[in-house]
């Protein structure tokens, strides 16, 4: 095969994929504009004739759509920043330090994501309601956390053991503290795994929706996925407009994390554990 | 695939929630329907001590003025500071219920939370927390569940309720609701578990403008040698089907004589539709199988025999499917739940003005149907009475049409004001009171699985992979099977 010819099959297979993956999306938002008459047709209006930001108005009106918005980002935000906090520190201990039992507790920390998450639900609720943290957004920050601890743990050990050791025996012998090379030398230089990782444990807990909607009960602690779900309705008319507009909505922060932070992810990508 | 992946999550979640009621100890509410928690007994510190009632300025709906906002004068603010917490499913339940909880918490005093959960996932929440945690004052479900939960000793009897005179509302009524509902609904071995809350029938959808055409009844009359009418029976239905079939008569004006949603979730109503119009039932009275004799077997056959007019892709139409097929004008008749109308009704639907309705041919239409009742674990009794007994009284049923739950009394499908602007009404009243059987079986516990045996078997059938006796076989076998293996009897 010429190399020209490789490149256009390249090329096409690309596209395919591009419009496999994008199509959902550009349905999504062109059936958030279209009037209720234009979303349901035979055959399909592929283009939308009319537009109308009435499905809009209804999400924020009718669903009260910017409390749950709030809720999720607040959620997503603590569940991040603690993640991060936590594991940063913590990968750097498993990467850079030999002490007994080290592997025990990597595997015992990663082995925790292997378990089914659907298995932890029912245990979470009986704790929950002993601590009386049913119904609350702390409470579903704590659960994301020690979800999202196993997968960020091995995404920092792998950044931080692509750091050559010599840049730390570098530091301390120029008087650098274990917490100085961390915060001086490791912290800087796995900035885009930081990037990579908040993004990971943001979009966990921005989708999740089985723990939420087992542990919260009221509207007023009700986040994004379980509000949109609750859109759906079965044997009867969906609000197809409404739903998709929210989507429409839920989809914002992964848009604007991709675009804002797109040279971190490529890095981050290509460097640590996640290259493979 | 989607209700492959569907019957999935919810084995996993009834794994889930078997976990649960072994690491709670099998809290099961207050056990068994002996833990009911008694009516106060008297109005003290719950219903009328004789102070006045609130005065609460009822809206106008639909031209209605709402009078009865207090409870016939039993709320007058005394449940001050108190509060409860009703559950159900997102949607238009949840807002019917929050819209009359508005009006409610002026004239009781107390505040109300209506709880909600998606569609997909609000039954194993629910039953969750009726389990273990239970927050929940009263319940919004469909029929069975409230039944499975009666069964299960998680919601109360209401008559202790009902009889305290101190308590109850004298606008109450219970013989207005339609005597059908009231008693398929709300009646559970004996015990009044619940009050109808929304109904639902099958009903026949038919285009009025080709059954009303001289050309084609003239062409009808030509064919057949009888007028084109309305189909009251299963036979006026199939020869008016293949009528307007093209397959079967090229000069049809549309494609197909029938359609329904017939999915793996919902093929069963076409059989269960003429089920008791043949005289059959789909469990007796003491849950064993009533289905495998002469009646089960025409009404599958003649579910078989209206394949031949549906569409080909009959066995994938879901709602929005079907409904968009015959709002597109491609079916003749069609039977689906009272939403249709909707659909029809909207713009750019080419039936629009055009769709008649009637009960379904036969006239034992299936039925759907959810009721409101109260838990067995509720630290309110009195006031979850009166907060069930207000939002089912016949001024607040009013109110809840306009979130599309149809009422449950008689007196008010008998409102000119109602029959003006719902015409499909009268059709409706007519259906929920000769209905017998219901979309899902009232079996507790199993009542889901019975609901996929009953698909899985009239799919087979219809995809033409079984005989309907051999189905029959089949469908009775596996529902004695997971009826005793529940351990269930009348």
């Amino acid at each position: 095969m010429s190399q020209k010819t490789e490149k256009t099959v390249v090329s096409l297979l690309l596209g395919l994929f591009a419009l496999y993956f994008l199509f959902p999306i550009y349905w999504t938002v062109t059936t958030s504009v279209k009037p209720k008459g234009s979303i349901i047709k035979l055959p399909p209006e592929w283009f939308p004739h009319r537009f109308t930001w009435s499905n809009y108005a209804e999400v924020f009106t009718q669903n009260q759509i910017g409390r749950v918005f709030l809720n999720s980002l607040l959620v997503a935000s603590a569940t991040t920043v603690v993640t991060v906090l936590v594991t940063a520190l913590g990968g750097y201990g498993f990467s850079r330090f030999r002490f007994r039992g080290r592997n025990l507790w990597i595997y015992t920390t990663i082995i925790v994501r292997m378990i089914p998450g659907l298995l932890l639900i029912i245990p979470y609720y009986l704790m929950f309601q002993k601590a009386g943290l049913l119904d609350s957004l702390f409470g579903l920050v704590i659960v994301y956390v020690a979800a999202a601890i196993p997968l960020a743990i091995y995404l920092f050990i792998g950044f931080y053991n692509e750091m050559p050791g010599e840049i730390f025996e570098s530091a301390r012998i120029d008087g650098c503290s274990e917490y100085g090379a961390f915060f001086r030398i490791a912290l800087p230089l796995v900035v885009p795994g930081i990037v990579v990782t908040s993004i990971l444990v943001f979009m966990g807990a921005w989708n999740e929706f089985s723990l939420s909607l087992i542990l919260t009960f009221s509207d007023g602690k009700k986040l994004l996925p379980l509000a949109i779900s609750s859109l759906v309705q079965t044997q009867k008319d969906t609000p197809l407009g409404t739903l998709a507009a929210a989507g429409t909505l839920a989809m914002l922060p992964a848009i604007a994390l991709s675009l804002t932070t797109q040279k971190y992810i490529v890095e981050g990508f290509t460097a640590g554990a996640v290259k493979g | 695939m989607a209700n492959v992946e569907r019957n999935k999550i919810r084995a996993a979640w009834g794994m889930a929630l078997a976990g649960a009621l072994v690491l709670s100890g099998c809290s099961g509410g207050n056990g068994g329907n002996g833990g009911n928690a008694a009516p106060s007994g008297s109005a003290s510190g719950s219903s009328a001590e004789g102070g006045a009632a609130v005065k609460v300025d009822g809206p106008t709906v639909y031209g209605i003025k709402l009078q009865d906002m207090d409870a016939g004068g039993t709320l007058k603010g005394q449940y001050k500071g108190k509060k409860l917490v009703v559950a159900t499913m997102a949607g238009d339940t949840e807002k019917a219920l929050k819209d009359a909880a508005k009006y409610f918490e002026q004239a009781s005093g107390a505040t109300v939370e209506v709880q909600s959960f998606p569609a997909e996932s609000y039954m194993e929440k629910i039953q969750l927390d009726l389990q273990t945690n239970h927050s929940f004052d009263s319940v919004v479900m469909p029929v069975a569940l409230i039944h499975g939960y009666a069964e299960g000793g998680l919601v109360q009897d209401l008559k202790p309720y009902i009889d305290n005179k101190e308590l109850v509302s004298p606008n109450l009524a219970l013989d207005d609701f339609i005597p059908s509902l009231l008693d398929i609904y709300g009646n559970y071995k004996s015990k009044l578990v619940a009050f109808p809350y929304k109904p639902d029938a099958q009903i026949f959808f038919y285009r009025k403008d080709l059954f009303e055409d001289p050309k084609l009844q003239a062409a009808f009359k030509a064919k057949t040698g009888r007028d084109l009418k309305v189909p009251e029976t299963p036979e006026e239905m199939a020869e008016a089907a293949a009528f307007f079939t093209k397959s079967l008569n090229p000069d049809s004006p549309v494609t197909y004589g029938y359609s329904t949603m017939a999915d793996n979730t919902s093929s069963r109503w076409i059989w269960t539709n003429r089920l008791a119009a043949f005289g059959g039932k789909d469990v007796d009275k003491d849950f064993k199988p009533a289905f495998n004799n002469e009646a089960g077997l025409k009404a599958l056959e003649f579910a078989k025999q209206l394949t031949q007019y549906a569409p080909k892709e009959l066995l994938t139409l879901g709602w929005d499917e079907a409904n968009t097929l015959f709002a597109n004008g491609e079916a003749a008749m069609m039977e689906q739940w009272p939403g249709l109308m909707q659909t029809v009704e909207a713009d750019g639907s080419k039936v629009k003005g055009k769709v008649g309705y009637a009960v379904t041919p036969g006239g034992a239409p299936t039925m759907g149907g959810w009721s409101i009742a109260m838990t067995s674990s509720t630290k309110n009794a009195d006031l979850t009475y009166k907060f069930i007994e207000y939002v089912t009284s016949k001024d607040l049923e009013v109110l809840k049409i306009q979130d599309k739950m149809d009422p449950t009394r008689t007196s008010n499908y008998m409102r000119p004001e109602l029959q003006q602007q719902f015409p499909m009404y009268q059709t409706l009243l007519d259906s929920l009171t000769k209905g017998k059987i219901m979309a899902d079986p009232d079996v507790p516990y199993v009542s889901p699985k019975l609901d996929d045996i009953m698909e899985q078997a009239v799919q087979s059938v219809l995809r033409g992979e079984l005989e309907p006796q051999k189905a029959l076989d089949i469908m009775e076998k596996s529902f004695a099977k997971e009826i005793e293996g529940a351990g269930i009897t009348g």
